[in-house]
């Protein structure tokens, strides 16, 4: 059985950052990683990583992002929930881009411990659809946040990543008083739960109970739940 | 592994409600009639009103809370609206959000500090509803509890009744229905969606809009201006009219704050129930951007009472250039150039939202800061100029130039303007060169500016125009003397102006540096040059050599280094700026 392919993503907010996110990715030795290195601007990587630079295109969202933490009148940089959704953005870029890959990791901190773990991380992921690793977020400032590893072979994946973000760009992380990646991931995991559960009540519902013209409405309403 | 209870449950219901797209669009179509019917109408005091609490996880979250939308949409009560957020942070955001919003400034943003001093604040016989996330009303209930009038009924249920399977209220979800005073008493607030979610949700998602009482309104009428003419005019509190006392509020007053405008229609800029407003605490709004300019406006202050009485005053309000708050600025990014860095550090300093000019709608709701003029930055600043407002302009500096260096930051013009009276301490930092005014030069130095400069500053005969006007002052040689393009070389504007009687150009950067090499400048008016040049080309053989000390020492304070505009330093300035006395 080949070995699962990995798609690793370096994230650097600013251009001082991408000399440090490239050192972490050039320390991965895994041969199956596919390693990408996310810049805010022109960076050579000297062929160690595919650099994308993630301002190219004048992203809308990253300016959003900034807008959220400044109305929430947090100066920090390193706030982890602005810095959170920016590198979730940027492996959410690098995994439409960069199709084809069993796992997406988002390598922040802590690369050879990555590479010790990953044998360990690949069985402990199974039917978890994501899991958070390195170190802790929890004191604001310099310290990287944590790792994260995503199941891109999960059906849920492309809805989970969505709702993650969803989380980031409506400002609704600034809403968890004991915020942590984990935590948002959670919630954005709880609210594919909530979205099924409800989902699979429509479709429990019997149309045949409907009557008159309300009755067509009724079916054309499920089946396109249903689909 | 569990996450945030009303994020995951608001979030997951607007992921479903996106199957439903016509229902979003009734619940839109309905904040847009209320919203409207809020800013163009007067209260109806004969109405009862009702608080109605709406818990959101987010403010995206509004256009899922399909019950407070059948709230609005009862025309048969006055709803006044109070957004719940779980965090301080969150309610910032949700204020700095609904600038874009219609219905800004007619519903009350709240953070978990105020909420709980503002229920109990609610007289105890107030009729309130607080919907706990999302929820979906019956619409035969409501119409039963409010469009006859028979508030008797809300306001005896007690939490049996809400606790009960046959909710009366709830077709799914729940939430709070009753009085004030019986809010903090009951468990119905604790009550868990989860428990009805199944049944109910299996028949929303295939209910008809107007099964929910969306949609059946007419759309509001056009805004006619049906605003009191006479009313009883209260007294300014304090002698420095700082403040405006409005005597004897009731809880059922409803306080309105709008432009005068008469005889045209009047627009609402605030609504607020008194019951959401304590006495001793100033009612704090933050002003559209309508009113962020440097001219006052009249606005009107009124106060409806439920007797049908009407107390107000006019209120002549203007925000001075050196009271300006981050809320009110939004920094321009631009699609392409060189200014985004200095934009991004600009933000940064200041704490404002940050944007691409390039999205940017036609109504700015915000002070604009800009960089030049190209890619939309021209449209933005026709906009704050079309409607008197501020605006903030960004260029290369005068002294120490170049990215990542220093930039100049002007307010309301595109050069640094009239001298204020300024310390020498910043120019002496930049160590200028200046040298003694030359006056025994023999030509005159034209510099015209570029083709983008002239076509956005409506120029673009300027150098044919200001030669023909040249040749009816002066027999000197004139050379015209073109900004050299990326690769071309040029003699160094030092050794050009080495014999200049003196130089031309519009307002050009070129203008400073040849000032302080000692030659003398003719300008536009808007040059930062102006006040130590000419701006008339008849006086070509009368230059000026005037006193240039306290011009660079003006000059210096409308310039920044990149980590004082990042650190918050030059906009402290700017606003100091503006307390300084005019030289």
């Amino acid at each position: 059985m080949p070995e699962p392919s990995i798609l690793l993503c370096g994230p650097a907010a600013q251009t001082e950052e991408s000399a440090a996110s490239l050192d972490l990715l050039r320390q991965v030795g895994l041969p199956n990683a596919v390693k990408y290195l996310v810049t805010t601007g022109k960076f050579d990587s000297e062929g160690a990583a595919k650099t994308v630079n993630v301002e190219g295109d004048y992203p809308a969202d990253t300016a959003y992002l900034q807008t959220l933490l400044r109305w929430a009148e947090i100066r920090d940089l390193h706030d982890p929930r602005f810095r959170d959704g920016y590198d979730l953005y940027c492996l959410r870029r690098i995994i439409a881009r960069f199709k084809g890959s069993d796992y997406a990791v988002l390598l922040r901190n802590g690369a050879t411990a990555f590479e010790r773990q990953w044998p360990k991380l690949q069985k402990s992921i199974r039917g978890r659809l994501f899991q958070t690793f390195g170190r802790s977020t929890a004191a604001r400032g310099q310290v990287p946040g944590k790792n994260l590893i995503v199941d891109l072979k999960d059906e849920r994946c492309a809805d989970f990543l969505d709702a993650a973000w969803e989380l980031y760009a409506t400002g609704a992380v600034y809403g968890i008083n004991e915020y942590s990646l984990d935590f948002a991931l959670g919630t954005a995991l709880d609210a594919l739960r909530v979205e099924r559960m409800l989902r699979q009540a429509a479709e429990r519902a019997s149309p045949v109970s409907a009557t008159g013209t309300q009755q067509a409405a009724d079916v054309t309403v499920l089946v396109s739940l249903t689909s | 592994m569990t996450g945030d209870a009303l994020s995951s449950q608001m979030l997951g219901w607007r992921k479903l409600l996106r199957s439903r797209p016509d229902l979003l669009v009734a619940v839109e179509e309905e904040w847009s009639r209320w919203t409207v019917s809020q800013r163009e109408q007067v209260p109806d005091v004969s109405k009862p009103q009702v608080v109605i609490v709406a818990q959101l996880s987010c403010p995206a979250d509004l256009t899922a809370h399909i019950g407070l939308v059948q709230l609005l949409a009862l025309r048969s009560i006055r709803c006044a609206v109070v957004l719940a957020f779980a965090t301080e942070e969150l309610a910032l955001i949700a204020a700095g959000q609904a600038r874009r919003e219609p219905w800004y400034g007619l519903v009350k943003i709240s953070g978990p500090c105020e909420r709980p001093e503002l229920l109990n604040r609610l007289p105890a016989d107030s009729p309130l509803v607080v919907f706990t996330g999302p929820a979906i009303l019956r619409r035969d209930c409501l119409e039963t509890m409010f469009v006859t009038k028979n508030l008797a009924r809300l306001l005896s249920q007690n939490e049996d009744e809400v606790e009960s399977s046959d909710d009366p209220v709830f077709l799914w979800g729940s939430g709070f229905f009753g009085r004030a005073g019986d809010y903090a008493h009951t468990e119905a607030v604790k009550a868990s969606w989860r428990k009805k979610e199944s049944a109910g949700a299996s028949q929303l998602l295939a209910l008809d809009v107007t099964e929910l009482g969306l949609c059946r309104n007419p759309p509001a009428a056009a805004p006619r201006n049906q605003w009191p003419k006479r009313t009883t005019t209260v007294q300014l509190a304090n002698s420095d009219e700082e403040a405006v006392d409005i005597p004897r509020v009731q809880g059922g007053d409803e306080f309105v704050i709008r432009f005068n405008r008469n005889p045209l229609p009047s627009t609402v800029i605030e609504r607020r129930s008194a019951r959401l407003c304590a006495t001793d605490e100033p009612l704090k709004i933050r002003l559209p951007g309508e009113m962020l300019t440097p001219a006052p406006k009249l606005l009107r202050l009124e106060a409806y009472k439920p007797s049908g009485r009407v107390v107000g005053t006019n209120l002549l309000v203007r925000v001075p250039a050196s009271q300006l708050q981050p809320w009110m600025l939004s920094a321009f990014l631009n699609r392409g150039g060189g200014g985004n860095p200095v934009i991004r550090a600009f933000a940064q300093g200041t704490g404002c939202r940050l944007a691409y000019a390039e999205d940017e709608p036609e109504t700015l709701s915000e002070i604009p800061v800009v960089w030049g003029v190209l890619r939309d930055s021209d449209r933005i600043l026709a906009q704050a100029k079309a409607r008197l407002m501020y605006f903030f302009y960004i260029d290369h500096a005068y002294f120490d130039r170049g990215h990542g260096k220093s930039y100049r930051i002007t307010r309301n013009r595109y050069e640094a303007g009239p001298i204020r009276k300024c310390p020498r301490d910043r120019i002496a930092s930049l160590d200028v060169e200046v040298r003694p005014w030359q006056k025994s030069g023999r030509e005159i130095i034209v510099c015209p500016p570029t083709d983008y400069f002239m076509a956005a500053h409506n120029c673009a005969d300027w150098l044919q125009t200001t030669l023909d006007a040249l040749a009816q002052f002066t027999e000197r040689p004139i050379i015209v003397r073109e900004k050299p393009r990326p690769g071309e070389t040029a003699v160094p504007l030092k050794t050009a102006l080495k014999t200049a009687h003196a130089l031309v150009t519009h307002s050009s950067n070129v203008a400073i540096e040849a000032a302080c090499l000692g030659t003398p400048v003719f300008v536009n008016p808007a040059s930062a040059a102006a006040p130590i040049g000419e701006t008339d080309l008849s006086k070509i053989e009368m230059p000026a050599y005037p006193d240039r000390d306290p011009w660079l020492a003006h000059v210096a304070y409308n310039q920044f280094s990149i980590d004082e505009i990042r650190e918050g330093i030059a906009w402290q300035l700017l606003l100091e700026l503006e307390e300084r006395e005019f030289a």
